[in-house]
């Protein structure tokens, strides 16, 4: 506790025993990249609040919520103590007895930041972990680094426009989400498919991590033996069948849907360094089926020349996937960050940049089919 | 109607975090084809009845809206620069035929057959048109109008690969078709079935020409969409995935039924 005081400035006062009464509420100046879901999330850390920002000025900001004048002023009305340390029209703000921060209850880490506009700071580099054979997505031997290396590239400048942004290259998939996003060593990792966050039983990934607006969506294949007598589709085609999935990469399509393959060991589960390492076993007859998304592995059988062996059973998916940046929820800044990539996201699509980034690499990648 | 849009936008992006914000997918088609798409046909045309009940049956079931547009010609590059996602109804190339570069196989995913035409030759009834075999039709004239749906592309029918000395005339009006038909320009008149039927009811002409029994060939209709679209392959799936549950519980068969009937009817009416 003593060193969030440390940390979070406007905090130190409450360890004092002080309950002193902070303004809450004020004027605050529209700086350079912001947009009312980033100024919410800083300033009333939700960024669903944008709509009560823009409600309340609307006279200044006008209908479209999107277009915000840098340097025009807006009254930020006091919801829940915040935001704090705004400079004070007279009539705007008024005191409130300050509440300590929220601490969450199985972390014991405050959701506490300082609670001044981030454009006043020195701007920190984000780092950004992507790594290889996620093909077309993410490779350095494609051009950009991957569809979805340019698309985040050009959604954090977008986003972030004055801010660095220093990009890694670390192969060990299973090394991104822990220990590097957890440990803060790294703030974004990318591409990543998301499990269903939003049914009844939420996956421990969705509680620990955040997930970015879908930057691509697909199918979730099973690739197979051409000639296979058995179609993997019903579960007792699965039953004791031996399946291949890239290490370091999420597994929860095999039990999404009720399928239960991993939970209920229906299955056996290999872990092969690559993509490619998963169809050189399937060919050596070790497995039966590889797992993984249709382009990465269209992509392989075709540079493995495999096309005459080899079938995605894309009649009968895995289910639908959609890819993501992802950031952790221990990260002090993640979700600001995530709101940022977001808000470069739509600026892109609404520019057409985005599309104009997938059509390419798409290209590329249908006519390497 | 402006407020009500952006209200609808607030209440999405007020879910927050990692909640997508997802647009409707868009479904673009145009009106003028009974029985297959048409405004003013019951529930807007028999296709456009199973394309709205296959994607309201697809597996992760999305949104969708339709959008009606006449100016078929534009169509597909309005797919190709994804102003909308997905139209309908329209013509597969024979994109595995080795002979046939079609830029259409280059540029979209075609779903599976939403329903398959069969078409024929419409002859004069006075006339003897023997076809037993396609080389039957060595020599002939025949009249293929212009469709909007292969945008004027005939080559796409597999017959005129394999038939060389075929003459083609191809006005843009079918009825013009059925004019040279019994001025004698031309021997016979090959469009689908429904379209070829309509006409002779229309020109009054079902005591002077008839359809010759053995099909020429079958022509399938699909949903498109761009291969460059972000959702290309996935909105695709749950197409089919949708139109396959319709095909096996029934009612597609349902569907197309009633609206033939009320084809038949209206002919005859």
């Amino acid at each position: 506790m003593t060193r969030l005081c440390l940390i979070a400035g406007v905090v130190l006062t409450l360890c004092t025993g002080q309950a002193l009464a902070a303004p809450c509420g004020g004027t605050y100046e529209v700086a350079r990249g912001d947009s009312l879901s980033l100024i919410a999330n800083r300033l009333y850390k939700d960024a669903s609040k944008w709509t009560r920002i823009h409600a309340e000025n609307r006279a200044r900001i006008g209908d479209d919520p999107d277009k915000i004048l840098v340097g025009a002023k807006l009254e930020l009305t006091c919801i829940n103590g915040l935001p704090l340390g705004l400079s004070v029209v007279a009539g705007t703000a008024r005191p409130v007895e300050a509440t300590p921060p929220s601490v969450d209850a199985d972390t014991g880490i405050a959701d506490a930041q300082p609670a001044v506009p981030v454009a006043a700071a020195p701007a920190q580099a984000i780092r950004v972990v992507t790594g290889d054979d996620q093909i077309p997505f993410s490779d350095e031997s494609l051009p950009q680094g991957g569809m979805l290396a340019e698309v985040i590239d050009a959604a954090l400048a977008a986003g972030l426009p004055d801010v660095p942004v220093e990009t890694f290259r670390i192969n060990d998939w299973g090394s991104h989400l822990a220990p590097l996003l957890s440990e803060n060593l790294m703030d974004l990792s990318y591409p990543w498919p998301r499990p269903d966050c939003d049914g009844d039983d939420t996956p421990r990934v969705c509680r620990e991590y955040g997930f970015s607006d879908p930057l691509f969506e697909m199918l979730m294949l099973l690739f197979v033996d051409a000639e296979r007598p058995v179609p993997l589709v019903s579960v007792q085609d699965i039953q004791g069948q031996r399946l291949c999935r890239p290490a370091g990469r999420m597994v929860f399509m095999l039990d999404a849907d009720g399928r239960r393959w991993l939970q209920d060991d229906r299955i056996s589960l290999v872990r092969a360094p690559t993509v490619a390492a998963c169809f050189d076993l399937l060919v050596a007859g070790e497995i039966d089926a590889v797992v993984v998304n249709e382009f990465s592995g269209r992509a392989a059988v075709a540079a493995m020349g495999l096309s005459d062996q080899i079938t995605g059973l894309s009649r009968t998916p895995l289910g639908v996937v959609t890819m993501h940046a992802v950031v952790s929820r221990q990260n002090p800044r993640g979700s600001e960050l995530l709101a940022q990539v977001n808000e470069g996201l739509r600026v892109l699509r609404r520019s057409g940049q985005y599309r104009e980034i997938v059509a390419r690499h798409l290209i590329s990648a249908w006519a390497g089919l | 109607m402006i407020s009500v849009r952006l209200l609808f936008v607030c209440a999405i992006m007020a879910l927050g975090q990692g909640v997508a914000l997802r647009a409707e997918v868009s479904l673009l088609t145009g009106s003028g084809h009974p029985p297959f798409t048409d405004a003013a046909w019951p529930q807007r045309g028999m296709i456009t009845e199973l394309i709205e009940t296959a994607f309201t049956e697809s597996p992760e079931p999305e949104p969708f809206r339709l959008i009606w547009r006449d100016d078929w010609d534009r169509h597909l590059d309005l797919i190709r620069n994804q102003t909308v996602d997905m139209a309908f109804p329209w013509f597969q190339p024979l994109c595995d035929a080795p002979q046939i570069n079609d830029p259409h196989c280059v540029d979209f995913h075609f779903s599976d057959p939403v329903i398959d035409l069969v078409i024929l030759l419409f002859v004069r009834a006075d006339n003897e048109f023997a076809f037993t075999d396609d080389a039957d039709l060595a020599g002939r004239i025949l009249c293929r109008p212009t469709d909007v749906f292969t945008q004027g592309r005939a080559e796409h029918d597999q017959l005129w690969h394999k038939i060389e000395s075929v003459t083609l005339k191809q006005p843009a009006d079918p009825a013009a078709c059925f004019d040279m038909l019994m001025s004698g320009d031309v021997d016979a008149v090959a469009v689908n079935e429904f379209l070829g039927v309509r006409q002779l009811f229309e020109a009054q002409l079902t005591e002077d020409v008839v359809p010759l029994s053995r099909p020429l060939s079958t022509q399938s209709l699909h949903v498109v969409i761009s291969k460059t679209h972000w959702r290309g392959t996935s909105l695709m799936y749950r197409f089919n995935a949708g139109l396959a549950k319709l095909r096996e519980s029934g009612a597609y068969a349902e569907i197309v039924s009633r609206h033939l009937a009320t084809y038949w009817a209206r002919l005859k009416g």
